[in-house]
């Protein structure tokens, strides 16, 4: 029989703060973390805004000689992930080493491509730093939190772009539900801000110069955001035998490829793969009280949402709420779909509908309530938290409130 | 290794500060696995000790064995040193 399963640790940093209680008061808040980049010279550039974690010291986390293996995307999941455990309290206590599993998205450590290839290529260095291999490698972060906080059973790393840490919590999810793990961590981390991920970005012709406005008419392209997010999941009958504190149950995961193409999204697939979450949570549609939306702010995306979304709620997506926090904290790539996940949790658990900011005009290709520009209070049921990917792979979270 | 010779002082100086091990221990006969440093670490000091020097240590040079010593190292550090010397002077 299916086990059920429990979100009992939360972490996150982001550009609205560096830890879970400093998110939560920016969603709650509509406080918009974009802002001018500051971490590297962007004179150069037609972008110049960014959604930056502010004020992270590594030295404040990390030993000196850790350091220099560990790159600033594995260092963000590296403590988001302290932090969700932290918050479960003695999640691995009296568990079987095999059956605690870590699973995170695989994120190439930028940071370190671009100083070793800026030294090798730029500055004519004979050689890159020797560790540019350990802290480049997709599969670092998950490596580091496991050896940061003991974790010796499955551990992997997930790659599906955007939907990458969304398809990491997925997983982990029906890995506990299907009895293989009591307890799992899962997330992603991820930053980008480097000057040739930024360019390249550019290149693509899909950053907005100014704000992060999903579903409005003016929308002018995503804004790049850096972060992670991270979760403890539990079996649920072990979590509340332990006493620990239940924020949410997590109760689907669908999934999709669009088999499209290789940018552009598919309003039938992004549609299926809601559907799909759906039936593995068993739940109707009309049951769900809010959607946190990949909500990218492209013209395109948030076009195909919309379509997506009247496809699988129909007459409901009139009373159903939708919002985008990539408004707020810019669009995480390889990390949104834990910090959206996170979002939706938090907003369960406090009765609050995260809001999108920058909302200045009604699209009638967008005809969705997106909680303009405030947060609002709603006592919700359900939620569900969407990540449609680059390359057309979808994941969709499913999660319920947990009254004790 | 001659400890006298101001080249392989500074040499065993660098490392030391950039290992962080006491100068003390860095006698030629000590292999490098013994001084409680990870291979991670001894990679590490190589590219620190090339991009201090201004020199390059070849990947099937002495150094590539598994047995290395400190004589080892900083012998073959001088003598990288000197060859370049010899070549700009």
């Amino acid at each position: 029989m299916a086990a059920r399963v429990a979100v009992t640790g939360l972490g996150s940093l982001s550009a609205l703060g560096n830890d879970v209680a400093a998110h939560l008061a920016g969603l709650r808040a509509g406080t918009v973390g974009i802002g001018p980049t500051q971490g590297l010279d962007v004179s150069a550039m037609k972008t110049k805004i960014s959604a930056e974690v502010r004020g992270f010291v590594p030295e404040e986390h990390f030993e000196p000689r850790q350091l220099g293996l560990v790159d600033r995307t594995s260092q963000f999941a590296v403590v988001a992930a302290r932090q969700a455990l932290a918050d479960a309290g003695p999640a691995f206590e009296g568990v079987a080493r095999h059956r605690v599993g870590a699973i995170f998205a695989a994120s190439v450590g930028f940071h370190a491509v671009d100083d070793s290839y800026r030294k090798l290529y730029a500055e004519g260095a004979p050689r890159p730093h020797p560790f540019t291999v350990p802290r480049a490698m997709p599969s670092g972060q998950v490596s580091h939190v496991t050896m940061d906080l003991g974790i010796h059973g499955p551990a992997f790393s997930i790659a599906s772009a955007c939907s990458s840490a969304a398809h990491s919590i997925g997983t982990a999810f029906h890995m506990v539900r299907s009895g293989m793990l009591d307890v799992a961590l899962a997330g992603g981390g991820e930053s980008q801000i480097t000057y040739g991920m930024l360019k390249s970005w550019e290149a693509l012709r899909v950053l907005s110069p100014e704000a992060c406005r999903p579903f409005s008419k003016d929308r002018s392209g995503l804004v790049i955001g850096e972060g992670a997010g991270a979760v403890v999941l539990e079996n649920l009958d072990r979590a509340r035998a332990r006493g620990a504190t239940i924020h949410a149950e997590i109760v689907g995961f669908g999934m999709s490829a669009d088999g499209m193409d290789i940018t552009a999204p598919d309003m039938e697939s992004a549609a299926a793969s809601m559907r799909f979450a759906l039936e593995d949570a068993g739940l109707a549609p009309e049951a769900i009280g809010y959607v946190s939306a990949h909500g990218t702010a492209t013209a395109l995306n948030d076009k195909t949402e919309a379509g997506a979304l009247r496809l699988v709620f129909g007459d409901h997506l009139a009373r159903l709420p939708v919002s985008s926090s990539k408004s707020q904290y810019g669009h995480t790539m390889n990390a949104s779909g834990a910090l959206d996940f996170v979002t939706t949790v938090l907003a369960l658990r406090e009765g609050f509908l995260p809001p999108t900011m920058g909302f200045r005009e009604a699209d009638p290709d967008c005809d969705l309530d997106c909680v303009p520009n405030a947060a609002r209070a709603a006592a919700i049921e359900a939620a569900l938290s969407s990540s449609f990917a680059f390359g057309g792979l979808n994941a969709v979270l499913a999660v319920k409130r947990f009254d004790a | 290794m001659q400890t006298d010779d101001p080249a392989v002082a500074e040499i065993v100086a660098f490392i030391s500060g950039e290992v962080g091990v006491d100068a003390s221990l860095l006698t030629p006969d000590t292999p490098v696995a013994e001084l409680g440093i990870s291979s991670l670490d001894l990679i590490e000091t190589i590219f620190k000790l090339e991009s201090r020097f201004g020199i390059e240590i070849p990947n099937d040079g002495p150094l590539s064995g598994s047995e290395v010593t400190v004589g080892t190292l900083v012998d073959h550090v001088a003598e990288l040193l000197a060859a370049q010397k010899a070549k700009t002077a």
